[in-house]
């Protein structure tokens, strides 16, 4: 019995997921593209703040030389001078939205607008107050537009913005081929040879050289590998040869296990062969004493009568009267018969036992065999006055057996029926084919077998438990039936009958 | 928006804040540059702020109206937009005119340094020596209502037999300033204004000829018609009391004496006769 020993692989690769250089170069363009976020953040802050700074240092000088201007006439509520101021410094400054000049209880007195100033949103607004010596004399309120700012911003912003995206793209190429150089690619040789080392499990590693420039660790783990993969093999190949030896074990202790199995069911076998053996000869010997206390019986009741008679004829021949002499002889005569009776039935069951019976097998005509036994029983039948049925399924049943044998098993069925029919009743004869066999099935109006005894009225010297006391036999006439039917490789069985009483059937062999 | 609420609402707040239990406005003209007005007079009106205060018991601010010319600082007093202003004569005798309940509260003191109130100027380098020697000549006044810009000027000049008519052309200016400024750079070839203004531009190196000087007139302040008579008297008496030097070093006085109307003769009589210069 050979196995094939699998090869169970310990280093798990992974076709699935992202391979380092995607995952390096997706990292990178995060890092890119975050730094370009965070770097156009900082940028506009940055730049959003200075040009703050630098709108709110014109706005507050603008501011200082508008009130400077107007101090004069703020003062003086010169509102024809201060008009003239706003418009002429509202004119000078693109920037400016509005500018108010207001007294000190808030009165209007100059004002200058710029006409698209309605639609602007971006703005904002610087107060000047004028004070002097202490005292506010008003204040001046500049609108300042933040579109150009934010225009500017925003430009300045985008500028900037793209030379570090440009310059953080070519950092990141650069990293990405210098990692790709130094650490992906001998990652991916030791990976590759790992995969090959997986694939062609035995194989021996390609021992290709690492670059000069890889990293120490990276040496290390390519030499690690190596070293790994060679301990590998010669774990793979050891563990080769345990794997084999295990499963030599395993198969050796298999048959051992198959063999006791055997073992133990034979031994039941033959266990139960035995204690069946034993049983049997248990069985056997008491058949045996019974046979012999049965045949001691059976002989010395016989013998005991002729012994009784011929004695009483002896020693009273000459007193008593000639009757009385002949019923002695009658009487003689009878037990003399009996038991020549009994030691036929004897003599052929030691026949059959022995083997030393031998059957003249031809086709015969059941039907016709069947017929003669019941004009051979008639003068027994017209003795109880009973009537016998006869039926043959067809014309003729032609089977394989003795001729003289299967009428002798017949004659006792009609004559078992006979004794235990009562007197006026009726005898069934059924004769009929059955499958490949011939079936014969007497019938009768008897006092029938108790249930629990069709199979032991089959055993020598058993009668039914209902005939013992009144019906006399040898107790031997069923069993010979059993073993003339059987030497037949035929059947034989009795049943309750449907017509009240017994029923008992032998089935042999059609003739082909 | 959010901008200008704030805005509001810190105005309202300032405004707030800067009340005082007494509020009185005090009038000026632009005799010269606002600024130095305010220069002038703020500490003053500070020292006096605190000492009404005491004299009164409650806080008092003054605020300053100062108007670009001589006309709404009368008719502000006159209509009593301010409760006290400080005038030159000609515009007390043009303001009692037409508001005779206006009072004096004080005259300004200036006796030790003042040489005189105003003068008739021409350039160092003019060639002319004399004011005959104005006649058809270029003649800047000061304001209509000036008393040392206009009316003295017109006076002395009358007095001179140079009248209107002589001159080649005259205008009024307004500040004394003006005037100084512009016959300095040759506009005009005479001016007339007062003597602090002759000495500022002295300083700066601009050298003037006097042709004529006017005698020393008392400057009144003002009281408007109507105003509480204890106000008034607090006023009158912390100024006629009033000895902080560096306040009165501003104002260039020596502090302040009683006045009345009858310091103002010769300067109604000016303005009276003014009329024949233009004859």
């Amino acid at each position: 019995m050979s196995r094939a020993i699998s090869v169970k692989r310990y280093i798990p690769f992974h076709s699935r997921g992202w391979s380092l250089v995607k995952q390096v170069l997706v990292s990178i363009s995060l890092v890119i593209i975050l730094l370009a976020i965070g770097a156009n953040l900082v940028i506009r802050n940055i730049e959003t703040s200075y040009l703050n700074q630098l709108l709110e240092a014109e706005s507050e000088r603008t501011t200082n030389l508008v009130a400077q201007a107007a101090l004069e006439g703020i003062i003086s509520e010169d509102i024809p001078h201060l008009q003239t101021i706003v418009e002429q410094v509202g004119a000078t400054s693109p920037s400016i939205l509005s500018i108010s000049i207001f007294s000190y209880d808030h009165k209007e007195l100059a004002n200058w607008s710029r006409e698209q100033s309605l639609h602007l949103k971006q703005f904002v607004v610087w107060r000047k107050s004028v004070v002097l010596e202490g005292e506010e004399f008003g204040y001046i309120v500049i609108h300042w537009r933040t579109d150009l700012i934010s225009q500017q911003v925003d430009k300045h912003v985008n500028y900037l913005s793209y030379l570090v995206l440009g310059v953080v793209i070519v950092v990141g190429l650069v990293s990405f081929l210098l990692i790709h150089w130094l650490v992906i690619k001998p990652i991916q040789r030791i990976n590759h040879d790992l995969s090959h080392f997986q694939q062609n499990d035995s194989v021996i590693l390609n021992n290709r050289p690492m670059s000069k420039y890889s990293a120490i660790e990276l040496l290390n783990l390519s030499q690690s590998v190596n070293d790994l993969s060679q301990l590998w093999n010669h774990n793979r190949q050891r563990e080769r040869r345990l794997l084999h030896e295990v499963e030599l074990r395993k198969e050796a202790e298999q048959e051992l296990v198959y063999s006791r199995d055997n073992l133990q069911r034979e031994v039941a076998k033959k266990t139960q062969e035995l204690r069946q053996a034993m049983k049997n000869a248990k069985k056997a010997n008491h058949s045996k004493s019974t046979f012999l206390a049965n045949m001691s019986h059976e002989l010395r009741t016989p013998m005991h009568a002729i012994l009784s008679f011929s004695r009483f004829g002896l020693l009273k021949y000459d007193s008593v009267n000639q009757d009385k002499l002949k019923s002695y002889f009658a009487n003689i005569h009878e037990s003399a018969n009996r038991l020549l009776l009994l030691l036929n039935d004897l003599l052929d069951l030691a026949k059959l036992e022995a083997g030393k019976m031998e059957l003249n097998i031809m086709s015969n005509d059941i039907c016709m065999v069947s017929k003669n036994c019941i004009v051979e029983m008639e003068a027994a039948m017209e003795e109880k006055s009973l009537s016998i049925e006869w039926h043959c399924s067809s014309k003729e049943l032609l089977g394989k057996f003795d001729r003289l044998r299967v009428a002798q098993v017949i004659v006792n069925f009609l004559s078992n029926a006979i004794k235990f029919t009562p007197e006026g009743k009726k005898i069934y004869l059924k004769l009929e084919s059955v499958d490949n066999n011939i079936q014969l099935a007497v019938h009768d109006e008897g006092i029938g077998v108790p249930c629990g005894e069709y199979d032991t009225v089959f055993e020598r010297f058993v009668q039914s438990s209902n005939s013992e006391a009144k019906i006399k036999g040898t107790g031997l006439g069923l069993s010979i039936c059993k073993e003339i039917i059987e030497k037949h490789q035929g059947k034989i069985w009795a049943e309750a009958s449907e017509k009240g009483g017994a029923a008992f059937k032998f089935q042999l062999p059609r003739a082909s | 928006m959010s901008q200008r609420f704030i805005i509001f609402f810190s105005l309202l707040i300032a405004s707030f804040s800067a009340m005082a239990d007494l509020q009185l406005r005090f009038g000026l003209y632009t005799s010269d540059k606002p600024s130095d007005m305010v220069k002038q007079f703020r500490p003053v009106l500070n020292v006096l702020e605190k000492d009404l205060a005491l004299k009164l018991k409650k806080t008092v601010k003054i605020k300053l109206k100062i108007t670009n010319s001589y006309e709404k600082s009368i008719q502000n007093l006159v209509n009593g937009k301010v409760d006290f202003a400080r005038f030159g004569p000609a515009s007390y005798v043009l303001s009692v005119q037409k508001n005779p309940k206006i009072k004096i509260l004080v005259n300004e003191k200036n006796r030790q340094q003042k040489k005189f109130s105003g003068a008739i100027v021409v350039k160092a380098d003019s060639g002319i020596d004399s004011l005959a020697q104005l006649a058809g000549k270029r003649f800047a006044f000061g304001n209509k209502n000036s008393t040392t810009g206009r009316y003295f000027a017109q006076f002395r000049l009358q007095e001179n037999g140079i009248k209107a008519k002589d001159l080649a052309t005259f205008d009024y200016l307004g500040r004394h300033d003006s005037v100084a400024a512009l016959v300095s750079a040759g506009r005009y070839d005479a001016g007339s204004f007062k003597e602090g203004t002759l000495r500022k531009f002295e300083k700066k190196g601009v050298k003037f000829k006097i042709l004529s000087t006017y005698p020393n007139v008392f400057k009144p302040w003002l009281a408007r018609a109507g105003l509480d008579e204890k106000v008034f008297k607090a006023i009158q008496v912390s100024l006629l009391s009033f000895n902080d030097q560096n306040a009165l070093q501003r104002l260039k006085r020596d502090g302040f004496v009683a006045g009345s109307d009858s310091d103002y003769k010769l300067t109604r009589m000016t303005i009276e006769n003014n009329r024949q210069f233009f004859e």
